[in-house]
């Protein structure tokens, strides 16, 4: 029974990316047929390479993520010790809360007049700012539980034995966070390399990131090159989990 | 107060913004401002909570959220319960997580592709001779029950709590709590619903509330996969937003305005409660 069950979890796991790939990569798929006549890389590259949007769209999301993930992670370390240290934690944390759980879309509704009386509606500057209100919120939220790991204490006790600041952060703060800061980055690139609803509304289609082109491709029923494009969308983040399991598997063989 | 500088950044790029949205969202709602502004009127207001639609959708999505939530903590407290001799493992943690590495735009077409009346299910059924014609098989896609949304969203939080209740099993000791209950004299089936169960499900309180509202606002995956007639409150919101009629702007603002306020009234009690537990 338990095999049945892992089977299926497998299944329901794994099929996904299967198909993805074959419709990615197949060509000449008609019902009733369940695999498609033709199947080879050489399709997916040529998908890729025949559509100019394809690439850039790939750029402008990467280009985003990346410099979510920085912005928020670096920016996001530094504000969530003033939260930890805040008298009023818990008013600062509702109001960190709100951003990041409010949906992307409702969000970026209610703040549409303001990117468009800024200029920044459609425009790059404006997505990649959106992408933040919800990114770097998550980021203090996430550094939380790292600042009540009981660093003060060290810090203190360094200080006290008579370390200077720069020699705390240097030999305490920064090694013990930096697990921490690099899955927040990951996070956060992925916050960014996910969202559709904030991209859409203010970026107006004029900024034209991978989730924003797969969607184009669906609604014009262009089902192989939105594959082509999911495909992309989910290599990152099997990526990172892959690198996840490399660096645990590392630190349990020391 | 220069000590606290870091906070002011925080502050400009994000709560300033945002409130100043809210607001001119508000402002607009009420006429005060904006292109098609005739001064102070509660016209908007006064529509939108009037219209039934507003309260279907609601409903709906709270129904749908009610139903993903359900679903997917059964699932995922049977396999964390169920198949905990497998946990060893470092690749089957490494499945759990694959299907968060999905962003809902991408598991929306995922199950457009398979439970579509000419998708790979349909294929199947056909091939194994189960259904003569594709219009015979049952499609999950914009049916009024939100069949399509539903797998979707199970599909991804079923992930979620799976690694959530994995991480919990071992740090809340639930093996310990269940051999103890064990030998007092408990079968295993009792202690696990009377004991891992609620210990399971009390640990993740807030994470059940996070997740709860995050498939209440969710927007692809009912934009794919929803049907016309029964909209989740956020196409609902820009169906209005994005109306050809310009004077139904604001109408899209009440609606958000409405669900924002909701919300953080939602996380003011949580917030409130998860205070009073810890005290």
């Amino acid at each position: 029974m338990k095999r049945v069950i892992l089977v299926l979890l497998l299944g329901v796991v794994a099929m996904p990316i299967l198909y993805l790939g074959l419709l990615a990569m197949g060509r000449s798929w008609f019902f009733p047929e369940i695999i498609p006549s033709e199947v080879s890389v050489s399709i997916l590259v040529e998908r890729v390479r025949s559509e100019a949007g394809f690439v850039s769209a790939l750029g402008t999301s990467m280009s985003l993520a990346l410099g979510i993930a920085l912005f928020s992670s670096f920016f996001g370390f530094i504000v969530s010790k003033e939260f930890a240290l805040s008298t009023r934690k818990r008013w600062w944390l509702i109001s960190v809360y709100l951003p990041y759980l409010i949906s992307p879309v409702i969000l970026a509704i209610l703040m549409s007049r303001l990117f468009i009386f800024f200029g920044l509606s459609g425009a790059y500057f404006g997505v990649f700012w959106g992408h933040v209100l919800m990114a770097f919120p998550f980021s203090i939220i996430y550094f939380q539980s790292f600042w009540a790991g009981g660093i003060f204490d060290q810090m203190r006790t360094a200080a006290n034995l008579g370390a200077s600041s720069v020699q705390v952060y240097q030999d305490i703060v920064i090694p013990t966070a930096w697990p921490f800061v690099l899955a927040c980055f990951f996070q956060c690139f992925l916050i960014s390399w996910f969202e559709y609803g904030f991209t859409y509304v203010i970026g107006l289609g004029k900024v034209e990131s991978l989730t924003i082109l797969t969607y184009k491709y669906l609604i014009e029923a262009n089902t192989n090159q939105a594959a082509a494009a999911s495909l992309f969308l989910i290599a990152p983040p099997l990526m990172f989990l892959w690198l996840n399991k490399f660096v645990l598997f590392t630190e349990k063989n020391q | 107060m220069v000590h606290r500088s870091p906070m002011l950044l925080f502050i400009i790029v994000v709560l300033v913004p945002i409130l100043l949205g809210f607001l001119y969202a508000v402002a607009y709602s009420l006429g005060l401002v904006g292109v098609l502004s005739e001064g102070f009127s509660g016209r908007a207001w006064l529509a939108v909570w009037g219209d039934g639609r507003f309260y279907t959708s609601i409903l709906y999505s709270l129904v749908i959220g009610a139903v993903v939530l359900l679903v997917s903590v059964l699932i995922a407290l049977c396999i964390v319960l169920g198949l905990r001799s497998y946990h060893r493992f470092r690749w089957f943690d490494l499945v759990l997580y694959i299907p968060m590495s999905f962003p809902a735009m991408v598991v929306a077409f995922v199950v457009f592709l398979f439970f579509t009346q000419s998708g790979f299910w349909a294929r199947f059924a056909y091939a194994a001779g189960l259904i003569e014609d594709i219009s015979q098989f049952p499609s999950a896609v914009h049916d009024p029950f939100g069949a399509g949304v539903i797998l979707a969203h199970v599909f991804l939080a079923t992930s979620f709590f799976s690694v959530l209740f994995s991480g919990l099993y071992q740090r809340i000791r639930i093996d310990e709590k269940l051999a103890v209950s064990q030998n007092l004299g408990a079968s295993r089936f009792f202690a696990i619903r009377s004991v891992a169960v609620p210990a399971l499900l009390q640990a993740s309180v807030s994470n059940l509330v996070m997740y709860f509202i995050f498939v209440v606002g969710s927007y692809e995956i009912p934009l794919l996969l929803g049907n016309q007639k029964n909209r989740m409150i956020t196409l609902e919101a820009m169906h209005r937003f994005q109306h050809y009629d310009l004077g139904r702007i604001s109408e899209g603002y009440v609606v958000a305005l409405s669900f924002a306020a909701a919300l953080l009234f939602v996380v003011f009690l949580l917030f409130r409660s998860l205070k009073r537990m810890s005290v």
